[in-house]
């Protein structure tokens, strides 16, 4: 807890003391609380801090109350208090000092009246608690997404990131190499301390033991930690004089540190091989230290920029921030990197002759770059998320309002007593609102509860596969989100029933009639079950509209056959190879697979499609006129004879590689069928020829492939974006895939594999070695937790508007008792009052269904980016949803039906 | 409807007469009871009660100054000069003096506490110790 903030907050609770107490007491207090907070809050977990925190409030709101109280007793009041008095005035005009003992007076009329009616009250909390819980948590992820402020950076709101943008490809974005960072933090003037990093970068790290763990890395520019002025837990940071001296140093995330070494100091000065290198480990960083633009990570390892990433002019791997100077804005900064960019055509043209676009700079601050207003998915992910709040959140209100409002039409002989008697309205409604308040404070206490260990589930449940809730805790602002609509909507949702309630048509009630339309004019009441069916309707309809997109894009073709399949991830860089010795060594390793028993077939790739990865490499595709804007940036692959037959790629025409496909043959590439669309359509791709490199003879097209789906936008759109592959003899990687097609049991093939690789290099780090259906069931991963987080909110808002109904009818069955009375006396059987009341219930949902649905098409249409396998119409979803909702009114309908067909018609007739 | 109450000797209505034998809230014993020896500031009887109770209980700000002000009104302390070593900080710390009132009061909850003692005592659950 921050010193300066929580007494900043304390003063503010200091007002709630008298006036005279506080000048006597106030510095006193002050200077208390800060004691309290060193003995009693040590820790910093938001447990601990929340604590703290509904003590110092607890504590408050009882002295000053009882303070406040006291004072005005003895002033000046004549026994009896002065509330009475103040009640007597027509519509009240307070005194402030009436205003707040009244308040006080009210708080305890209500404390007691809510003791005498416990089950309203915990169904009213535990509703309205549930209801902040979901809205907050929703909230919560926004934060952690979109608003909070990258941790541990000084003055991070300075920071604005750079990004190159094709012209070609608005919304996304890519990195800048080293050597323009070098140029751009040479050039600007508007912002220094320019930084770098690579982010999400698989690292292998072996630390003690002598297995190597998969780990995300970062490479930073040497100014990364000084720069961004990152506070270390234990040692220091990367600093520039390491990299001038070529020193392999690493620090280690907080996370790694403790699981690794269990979080001991004298981790400084030991070493650890990251992607097999001896590095020195020189720091801790705190936890949750994360990349630029991006939510923290939970293990991680920072390393200096290596060489290689340093040297290719055409690596465009660099996340870039600076921090801007003052007083420049940011389209000042904007036209200085437009300037740069040219000057970094202008400075070396023949790289960027074949994509020229391809230098395209934008500067964004963090916030910006976060919100991705540029792509429509983007957009259409924060109008869900805003939609999902205001209507959970209206639900929620709704139904608490009703239940409000039930509670004060069945006190309405008592409230007409208090107005005929010459209670003032205001003073009624006065006393309502603080009923509805406290119970929502109540609400809002449960919910802070239920958010400490909701977040931790949401992290624990789909932290992994969802980065906007990879870091999601409670901070200061969650804390204020959740006030502020704690008090926002007990006064406004107290209101409503509270006017209704004090309306001064006095003589029925005072007669203890109570209502007595029969009919189904509830007034305020209706009003609240409609919001509620019609917003239960709208989150149950775009909820499946979401899960069944999810479905569809399950079972979509994904036009390749992961299946059977075991695949080990090497990365020969990390050996000491060349790249003769690493195609012999790969040569070995694929027979000695072979000769592994249930072992079929062995290929190799560079990466694998679905599983997140995706390589491109520019070309010029002969005899095309390229426009300027055309990117030819293409998604490609290096890849082995008879790796299409074994994934399952079937070839449509032409051939595959051969063995004879050597580094001097004539170079030649297979292309799928979007590729032949884009650039030859309607003509024949075979024999065509494609230039990859300046220096080089053209490759020849000797194969069409069918399309597949190789990355998420592919399965997004149902659609293959052009690709082509060469044979890994005349395209050389260091990282590579190794297929292995199984037929059989998995498990000891994958070990057997596993040794093998071991027997022929022990020291090159296995990255992964797992089947090919897990690394492509990753890409699916994302969306099925997106799905399930919304149809979890939607279940729940259909069972708040199911509880809304019941209420309604509950009610009304006890309204109409004596005609319910009349008719059973009259010979109306119980079928007839069963069904009288349940054709009430579905009449009163069929309108909220109706707004409903046209309300959920409207916003589907708002997130037609979202539904690539489903039409805004889907009948399926549309149909199936109008259908629960119905069900759902006719079973809430069903315990007040069956009360009302168990009646004893002299008992009700009586009750008049 | 509380019965009005009865002027004393010194005409103000709302000191309590000391004969009552309402027991003391647990917090005013403890700050009473740290008061019992010397005159201390606020900080300093919030630390002696933390100390003495082993952190079981806690004034808070409220409940620390609250009950000092009602207590300053029924008489039970009275504020006093700072002694001659005290630390000047955040403005001219208010020490605390237990009036005899105050020391009537104390000793009369500590006697009706003991009193609890003493039948733990004879129904022998403190053997063992110094009975």
């Amino acid at each position: 807890m921050k010193t300066p903030t929580s007494l900043r907050i304390f003063r503010l609770l200091l007002w709630l003391y008298p006036r005279e107490f506080r000048d006597a007491y106030g510095a006193h207090m002050e200077e208390a609380f800060l004691a309290s907070l060193r003995r009693r809050a040590p820790g910093s977990g938001p447990a601990s801090v929340l604590l703290t925190w509904v003590r110092v409030g607890w504590d408050t709101a009882v002295h000053a109350a009882d303070l406040r109280i006291r004072r005005k007793g003895r002033v000046t009041d004549p026994p009896g208090g002065p509330a009475s008095l103040d009640a007597r005035r027509p519509w009240g005009r307070p005194t402030l000092g009436g205003l707040l003992s009244g308040t006080f007076q009210d708080l305890r009329f209500t404390l007691r009246a809510l003791k005498k009616s416990p089950t309203f009250t915990v169904v009213v909390v535990f509703v309205a608690g549930f209801g902040i819980t979901l809205t907050t948590l929703v909230f919560t992820t926004v934060n952690a997404a979109f608003l909070r402020p990258l941790p541990h950076v000084r003055n991070a709101e300075e920071l604005v990131k750079v990004v190159r943008e094709l012209p070609s490809r608005p919304g996304q974005r890519y990195g800048i190499s080293y050597q323009d960072y070098l140029h751009l933090q040479e050039q600007s003037t508007t912002l220094y301390d320019l930084v770098g990093v690579i982010p999400y970068h698989e690292l292998m790290l072996r630390a003690g033991s002598d297995m190597d763990r998969q780990i995300i890395g970062g490479e930073v520019t040497a100014n990364y930690f000084q720069a961004l002025g990152i506070p270390m837990v234990v040692g220091r940071g990367i600093l520039p004089e390491d990299a001038e001296s070529g020193n392999d140093v690493a620090v280690l995330g907080h996370a790694t540190w403790m699981r690794e070494y269990g979080g001991s100091p004298s981790v400084l000065g030991q070493t650890v091989r990251v992607d097999g290198r001896q590095h020195t480990i020189v720091g801790v960083a705190p936890p949750g230290l994360g990349w630029l633009s991006r939510e923290p990570v939970e293990s991680a390892v920072w390393i200096p920029l290596r060489a290689r990433y340093k040297e290719a002019p055409d690596w465009y791997v660099l996340d870039v921030a600076g921090r801007r100077r003052d007083r420049v804005t940011l389209p000042q900064i904007q036209g200085e990197f437009d300037a740069l960019a040219s000057g970094l055509v202008a400075s070396d043209p023949d790289r960027w002759t074949e994509d020229p676009g391809a230098v395209g700079l934008r500067v964004l601050t963090d916030r910006q770059a976060r919100f991705d207003m540029g792509s429509p998915r983007g957009v259409a992910s924060i109008i869900i998320y805003l939609v999902f709040v205001g209507l959970i959140m209206l639900i929620t209100c709704s139904n608490v309002a009703s239940l409000l409002l039930n509670r004060a039409l069945r006190r309405r002989s008592e409230i007409a007593m208090r107005l005929a008697l010459g209670a003032g309205r205001w003073r009624l409604v006065r006393s309502l609102l603080t009923e509805s308040l406290v119970l929502f404070f109540l609400a809002g206490s449960l919910a802070l509860l239920l958010i400490h260990w909701g977040t931790q589930l949401l992290a624990v449940g789909w932290g992994v596969s969802l980065p906007a809730v990879a870091d999601i805790t409670v901070d200061v602002r969650v804390a204020f989100f959740a006030l502020g609509i704690t008090v926002l909507s007990g006064l406004a949702f107290g209101l409503i029933p509270a006017l209704q309630a004090t309306s001064p048509d006095l003589a029925p009630a005072l007669k203890g009639k109570g209502e007595r339309q029969p009919s189904m004019r509830f007034g305020a009441r209706n009003l609240f079950v409609l919001a509620q069916v019609a917003g239960s309707m709208v989150l149950v309809a775009v909820s499946a509209l979401l899960v069944r997109d999810v479905q569809q894009a399950g079972t979509v073709d994904i036009g390749f056959d992961p299946r059977g399949m075991a695949v080990a991830s090497l990365d020969l860089s990390q050996g000491e190879y060349g790249e003769e010795d690493g195609r012999l060594w790969l040569e070995s390793l694929t027979e000695r697979l072979r000769g592994i028993p249930g072992v079929e077939a062995v290929a190799l790739s560079s990466w694998v499609p679905l599983s997140g990865s995706r390589w491109r490499h520019t070309i010029r595709p002969e005899g095309l006129e390229i426009g300027p804007d055309e990117s030819l940036y293409t998604v490609y692959n290096a890849v082995t004879p008879g790796y299409f037959a074994m994934v399952g790629m079937p070839l449509l025409s032409g051939r595959d590689f051969e063995a004879s496909d050597v580094a001097d043959a004539p170079p030649v590439i297979v292309v799928n069928q979007a590729f032949a669309r884009r650039y030859w359509p309607d003509q024949e791709p075979l024999g065509r020829r494609v230039s990859l490199r300046e220096d080089e003879p053209a490759a020849e097209v000797v194969g069409v492939v069918r399309d597949a789906m190789y990355g998420l936008e592919d399965l997004r759109s149902r659609e293959a974006e052009p690709h082509f592959w060469a044979p890994r003899a005349q395209l050389h990687h260091d990282p590579v895939q190794v297929h292995a097609r199984v037929p059989g049991p998995m498990g000891p093939v994958l070990s057997a594999m596993r040794e093998e690789i071991r027997l022929l290099d022990g020291d090159l780090p296995i990255i992964n070695l797992t089947t090919m259906e897990s690394l492509t069931g990753k890409a699916l991963q994302e969306e099925r937790a997106g799905a399930t987080l919304f149809g979890g909110f939607s279940l729940l808002a259909l069972f708040l508007a199911a509880l809304g109904i019941y209420g309604v009818m509950a009610h009304a069955v006890m309204e109409r008792t004596r005609e319910l009375g009349v008719r059973l006396a009259v010979g109306a059987g119980p079928g007839r009052v069963v069904g009288m009341v349940l054709a009430d219930s579905l009449r009163l949902s069929a309108l909220g269904i109706g707004i409903g649905l046209i309300l959920a098409v409207l916003v589907a249409m708002g997130i037609r980016a979202l539904l690539v396998g489903v039409s805004v119409l889907d009948p399926f979803s549309l149909i199936g949803s109008v259908v629960v909702l119905t069900l759902a009114a006719l079973l809430a309908g069903v315990p007040p039906a069956a009360r009302a067909a168990r009646l004893d018609p002299v008992l009700s007739l009586k009750s008049e | 409807m509380s019965p009005e109450p009865q002027p004393t000797p010194e005409g103000r209505a709302d000191v309590p007469d000391p004969s009552r034998t309402k027991p003391l809230k647990p917090h005013w014993f403890q700050i009473l009871l740290a008061l019992a020896d010397r005159d201390l500031h606020g900080l300093e009887i919030m630390d002696d009660v933390s100390e003495r109770t082993d952190g079981a209980v806690h004034l808070w700000p409220g409940m620390l100054y609250g009950s000092l002000k009602r207590m300053l009104d029924e008489g039970l302390v009275v504020e006093t000069e700072p002694p001659e070593d005290a630390q000047e900080k955040g403005g001219r710390p208010r020490y605390y003096h237990l009036t005899s009132l105050g020391r009537v009061r104390l000793a009369e909850e500590a006697r009706r506490l003991a009193s609890y003692v003493d039948v733990a005592r004879d129904r022998n659950l403190l053997h063992g110790s110094d009975a």
